[in-house]
């Protein structure tokens, strides 16, 4: 079934050592991975065993050791520092267990900031900004700073962000880590909406069990290695 | 990135930081505001200075003489001589004799001067009473302020007072080839002009022709325009006399000039240095602050070129309000300053004068250097930003 979409992210032989100290950690040990356009894919695994360092190489922040990653076709680490930069804003919308602001901006002018890193025009990327937040039914919190929010707020205001430039690919780590149970669980079923409704393409780290069952692909990682790769629902 | 989103971003943290932004600044206001104040101070003196140099016609005249030399003198045919040259209106002699003088019981030594009317008023002397000298008034003289209060006698008073002279023409005065001594001459006193400096009587220069002098001191020769100056200058000097411009002393003030503008601009520039220092705490202070927000946005793709907009626009801002109300200021405070100064100079009689003076020149200069300087100094902390790794300020919390 995989091979009726496009593949959006691809990894080939994906390495990745820390040297600390004299201290060598193989982090990723040769990681193939291909996911494919409207794919919802959880990965889950143990902490320490290379999750966060996964996705930071797959959005270009971490060099690997090793081996490739393709965005549609398109190597990233062979592009520079700052062209990976314009990938990342225009294609890319990343959510993190804890969220960081421009703290001086408010909410709107936050969530229009990829657009505007893009090249937009301020008005038009504000104008843009107030109809995620009106889809996300958090308009209300648009004049507020973004640090005066709940955990919970600030999670779907991130959300915005990582929503308004039409991304590719939607990549959390852990998203719901740092939020009560009914702030995740409103996190989480506002992702399998946007997965089933908009068809938007989802990468999902978690450690929570409950939120294993969520999307259609199920990734398990262990020691820097994805030792389970299965599809269900 | 779109301008006016990067302005938002720096106007936002500004804000978010008032004090901060407020101290910061005025630091520069305060040393902008000390140059403008130091350097018009300067300016203001220099003027002054000059102005009184050059007071009336002087820009037109030369004061002729002979050096030390034996060689030429300033007699009737050397002043047909330059009277004759083209670009020359009049000319104005002045022969300086001693004298001892006898009024009222009492004795002097005084310096006594044959001369016109031209020649005094040239030479800045104001009538305090009675009247100049004239082409056909014989044994009348002028005495400056100085001998009237030698002998006693108001500017008013003195007028008619008889005095006594007795002339010593020295030899480079006279056609002899010695000094020539004329005793008992009575002068009468038509005029007072205002000189405290030392006691002074002048006539008519016909007086000491009939008493033997045949040659002048001194002349002021008139141009008839300042272009000429130079020229008329050198067709005079290859006839071997020496010329004085004020011109000349002019160019001697503004060199002394140069020196205390030099020096009083330094002081503002040190303070300026002191504000810059401020200001590239409070930017790297902001740095630090900033890193995760910096880290943020290179995460969400944002140029480094974008990133070092932001600081050197924060930079530029600072120096660009702290020159505009530095210039404010400074203005606003020597105006103040020249105030209470003349308050005080008009109470005790003098006029007032303005002390300070703004060239645009230099406000121009100095708000283009608030600006250049600041925008430099941002430049630091803008390359510092750029280099921050993301994902290492991100990773752990
Ligand atoms: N920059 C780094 N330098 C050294 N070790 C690192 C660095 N980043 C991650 N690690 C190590 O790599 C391992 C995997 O980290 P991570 O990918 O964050 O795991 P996970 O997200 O699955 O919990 C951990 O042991 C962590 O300590
Ligand atoms: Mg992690």
């Amino acid at each position: 079934m995989q091979n009726q979409h496009e593949i959006i992210i691809e990894t080939e032989n994906l390495g990745k050592t820390f040297f600390v100290g004299s201290r060598e950690i193989e982090v990723l040990k040769d990681v193939n991975l291909k996911i494919f356009s409207t794919e919802f894919v959880v990965i889950f695994g143990p902490s320490g065993c290379g999750k966060s360092t996964l996705l930071n190489t797959i959005i270009g922040l971490e060099k690997p050791t090793h081996g490739k990653v393709f965005t549609r076709n398109q190597e990233i680490y062979a592009l520079t520092e700052d062209e990976r930069g314009i990938l990342r804003s225009k294609k890319m919308g990343i959510i993190h267990q804890m969220s960081y602001w421009v703290k001086a901006l408010n909410v709107l002018e936050n969530v229009a900031m990829p657009l505007l890193i893009e090249g937009e025009k301020q008005h038009r990327a504000f104008l843009h900004a107030e109809k995620i937040l009106e889809e996300l039914s958090i308009i209300n919190l648009a004049d507020q700073l973004p640090n005066q929010l709940s955990g919970g707020e600030q999670q779907k205001v991130a959300l915005a962000r990582a929503l308004i430039t039409n991304p590719w690919i939607i990549i959390a780590d852990e998203p719901a880590g740092n939020l009560d149970s009914k702030s995740a669980d409103e996190m989480m079923n506002l992702l399998v909406r946007l997965n089933k409704e908009t068809k938007r393409t989802i990468v999902l780290v978690t450690h929570n069990q409950d939120c294993w069952e969520l999307g259609n692909r199920r990734l398990e990682m262990k020691d820097g290695q994805i030792i389970k790769d299965e599809y269900h629902g | 990135m779109d301008r006016r989103f990067i302005l938002r971003i720096v106007y936002k943290n500004l804000r978010s930081r008032k004090l901060r932004t407020l101290l910061t600044l005025s630091g520069i206001v305060i040393a902008i505001s000390a140059i403008v104040f130091l350097l018009s101070f300067a300016l203001g003196i220099e003027k002054l200075v000059t102005n009184e140099v050059t007071k009336g016609d002087a820009f037109l005249l030369l004061d002729v003489g002979t050096g030390n030399s034996q060689l030429v003198k300033l007699d009737e045919k050397t002043i047909s001589e330059i009277k004759d040259l083209a670009d020359v209106r009049t000319v104005s002699g002045i022969i300086n004799i001693g004298a001892k003088a006898q009024a009222k019981d009492r004795t002097a030594d005084i310096s006594f001067y044959g001369t016109d009317k031209q020649y005094l008023s040239w030479s800045g002397l104001t009538l305090q009473s009675g009247q100049s000298l004239s082409d056909n008034a014989r044994k009348t003289i002028v005495i400056n302020t100085a001998y009237a209060k030698l002998l006693q006698l108001s500017p008013q008073d003195a007028l008619g007072q008889g005095i006594k002279f007795d002339f010593t023409i020295p030899k480079e005065l006279n056609d002899l080839s010695e000094e020539k001594v004329v005793e008992g001459q009575n002068y009468v006193v038509v005029g007072v002009v205002q000189d405290d400096s030392a006691p002074k009587a002048y006539t008519h220069y016909q007086n000491l022709i009939d008493l033997g002098a045949t040659s002048y001191s001194q002349l002021k020769v008139e141009a008839n325009s300042k272009n000429q100056i130079e020229k008329v200058r050198k067709q005079i000097e290859s006839t071997g006399l020496k010329t004085q411009y004020v011109g000349d002393t002019v160019s001697q003030i503004e060199q002394v000039f140069v020196i205390f503008k030099v020096v009083l601009a330094s002081f503002g520039f040190v303070a300026l240095i002191v504000a810059l220092l401020g200001m590239f705490n409070t930017l790297t202070i902001s740095l630090l602050e900033r890193i995760k927000e910096i880290a943020l946005m290179k995460m969400l793709g944002m140029r480094n070129k974008d990133i070092k907009k932001i600081f050197v626009t924060e930079a530029t801002i600072f120096g660009i309000a702290g020159g505009l109300f530095g210039l404010f200021v400074g203005i606003i405070l020597s105006q103040i300053a020249n105030m209470i100064l003349n308050y005080y100079a008009t109470r005790s009689g003098g006029e007032p004068v303005s002390v300070f003076y703004y060239s645009l020149k230099y406000i121009l200069i100095i708000f283009a250097a608030s600006f250049l300087v600041s925008f430099v100094t941002g430049f630091y902390p803008a390359r510092k930003a750029t280099k921050i790794d993301s994902l290492e300020v991100l990773r752990y919390e």
